[in-house]
């Protein structure tokens, strides 16, 4: 606790406090005789107003009392009211559910971790085949980078591309290749 | 737990170049020869697309797994070879240094970055009416 | 057959039918008494009466400190309970939505009944101007524990009454119905912070008024 925070202590001795907050804030109580003595006194109010609840019965019997009501009913048959559902703010409901919370929140990113480690890499996005570097060394021929719509091919133009020797050869394996 | 989270973040970031493999293909482009090979499906309808021919063969091809500075020969047939040769890739392109020779002549030199099933298509020598192309992709 | 004679062999039949009916409304949860009421069933609405009647009583009393208002304000919030069920969802605690209406009734009523202004925790106030309570005498005959729990009794719903409406319903629902930060923040309509703030300078008032038995 960075200061004496005695709002904490009396929610310390309600049993409010939960996890690292209940942890800081025993650890603070235990060395600080100032908040001790206010724990103690708080523990005293609470000790005192338990031993005298409110002894509280209706002098009404359940009949009666229900036979009232009921009458009322009766008079105001078809009215209705709205009342709204009683509900925490949002940093109230997730300050109440943070162990269920962090479970789930542990458990997606697990999910996602092993998601990602199997998932095979499928980047498709702009630019995901691409030509750094082109060049021929054949006198008169150009090798050019085309640009497309797709982003998973990438073609290099290779124009003036002449005979060689070798394609002479190729030429003749062509032609004896079956249709 | 050190140690998980090491093995963890080495799958996450690690390059599967070294699993993958490049696979070269040299293809003949053709409007006369009546059919397209069934090898080439995957890639037919881009080969069509960018180069305009009806047919296409495959004349010959190999596949080798990648390793980071090896320089790799895949013999494709008719005298054409391609050098490929891998530079170090920590994303999840793969650097490539290609050389396409036929016989002993160098045909085209490049560097290229692929992805996993992009193809790299390089409109070769014209043999003919025909077309020779080489298709370059890398797999898993 | 004579009418009457008719009548006294149909009583024990219709008595015993009640009785039957009685159980099985005492055997349903809170849950499936609501659905019935939805449906328009008034009697199942009657077992919730029954059910929360003295608890609600209890609350309203500790608040406005008048026997015939508090039955007043707990039958009020029973009928609004009634006129407001169809649009109860199902999956909220009853209680608590019953607590929310009689929390804001009787503070309402406070408001409106009480001419001098509220006694507003304040540190600079001198805590001597605050004693309302008084200790026996110690030349007297030591109180029997009856006797003295009920004068402590007494001294308490002095203190309490010593609040602002707002400080004294969240101690009410905290000390003596046992409801925990979330539930009051609900009934009452306010965050857990504020909950936890109020109860907790409810309780430093409190420890001042009723230092002298503590």
């Amino acid at each position: 606790m960075k200061s004496h925070n005695t709002e904490k202590i009396s929610a310390l001795a309600d049993g409010e406090l939960k996890g690292l907050s209940r942890w800081l804030t025993q650890r603070h109580v235990r060395h600080c005789p100032q908040c001790a003595a206010e724990y103690h006194r708080v523990e005293r109010v609470r000790e005192t107003l338990a031993a005298c609840p409110p002894v509280v019965e209706m002098s009404d019997s359940a009949d009666f009392f229900w036979s009232k009501i009921r009458r009322e009913i009766e008079m105001h048959e078809n009215e209705t009211i709205s009342i709204p559902m009683p509900r925490l703010s949002l940093s109230d409901w997730l300050m109440v559910h943070r162990g269920a919370l962090a479970t789930v929140t542990s458990g997606l990113m697990l999910l996602l971790a092993t998601g990602v480690m199997l998932q095979q890499p499928r980047l498709a996005g702009p630019g995901a085949v691409m030509v750094e570097r082109v060049d021929t060394v054949i006198p008169n021929t150009v090798a050019t980078p085309l640009k497309g719509a797709d982003a998973d091919v990438a073609v290099i133009w290779v124009s003036g591309l002449e005979w060689t020797p070798d394609l002479d050869q190729m030429k003749e394996c062509f032609d004896n290749l079956e249709t | 737990m050190r140690w998980i989270a090491t093995v963890v973040l080495s799958l996450l970031f690690a390059w599967p170049a070294h699993a993958a493999s490049v696979q070269a293909r040299l293809i003949r482009a053709s409007n006369e020869h009546g059919k397209t090979d069934p090898v080439l499906a995957d890639i037919s309808g881009k080969l069509k697309e960018k180069f305009g021919y009806k047919f296409y063969q495959q004349l010959g091809a190999q596949q080798q797994p990648l390793k980071t500075g090896a320089k790799l020969q895949l013999n494709l047939g008719q005298n054409f070879q391609v050098f490929v040769t891998p530079r170090p890739s920590n994303k999840r392109q793969q650097e490539l240094e290609l050389e396409w020779y036929s016989g002993k002549t160098l045909l085209v030199r490049s560097v290229v970055r692929v992805v996993e099933n992009g193809h790299l298509l390089v409109k070769g020598p014209e043999v003919g009416n025909d077309w020779i192309v080489l298709a370059v992709s890398v797999r898993n | 057959m004579s009418a009457r004679r008719t009548e006294v062999l149909n009583n024990p039949v219709r008595a015993a039918s009640k009785r039957a009916n009685q159980e099985v409304l005492t055997a349903l949860s809170d849950r499936d008494l609501v659905e019935r009421c939805q449906r328009g069933r008034l009697e199942a609405y009657g077992e919730l009466v029954n059910r929360y009647r003295n608890r609600v009583y209890a609350l309203a009393l500790g608040m406005v400190r008048n026997e015939q208002d508090a039955t007043d304000l707990c039958q009020e919030t029973f009928v609004k309970g009634w006129q407001a069920i169809r649009g109860f969802k199902k999956n909220a605690s009853f209680y608590t939505w019953l607590y929310r209406i009689t929390t804001n009734l009787c503070i309402d009523y406070v408001r409106r009944r009480d001419r001098r202004p509220t006694v507003e925790f304040q540190e600079a106030v001198d805590p001597d101007a605050d004693a309302g309570v008084e200790v026996p005498p110690s030349n007297q005959p030591l109180p029997t524990d009856e006797v003295r729990r009920r004068e402590l009794r007494e001294l308490i719903e002095a203190a309490m009454e010593r609040l602002s409406p707002e400080h004294r319903i969240v101690v009410q629902l905290r000390e003596f119905e046992g409801l925990d930060y979330a539930a009051i923040a609900k009934a009452v309509g306010c965050s857990m912070g504020t909950v936890m703030s109020r109860l907790h300078y409810a309780r430093k008032h409190l420890q001042k008024l009723l230092r002298k038995v503590l």
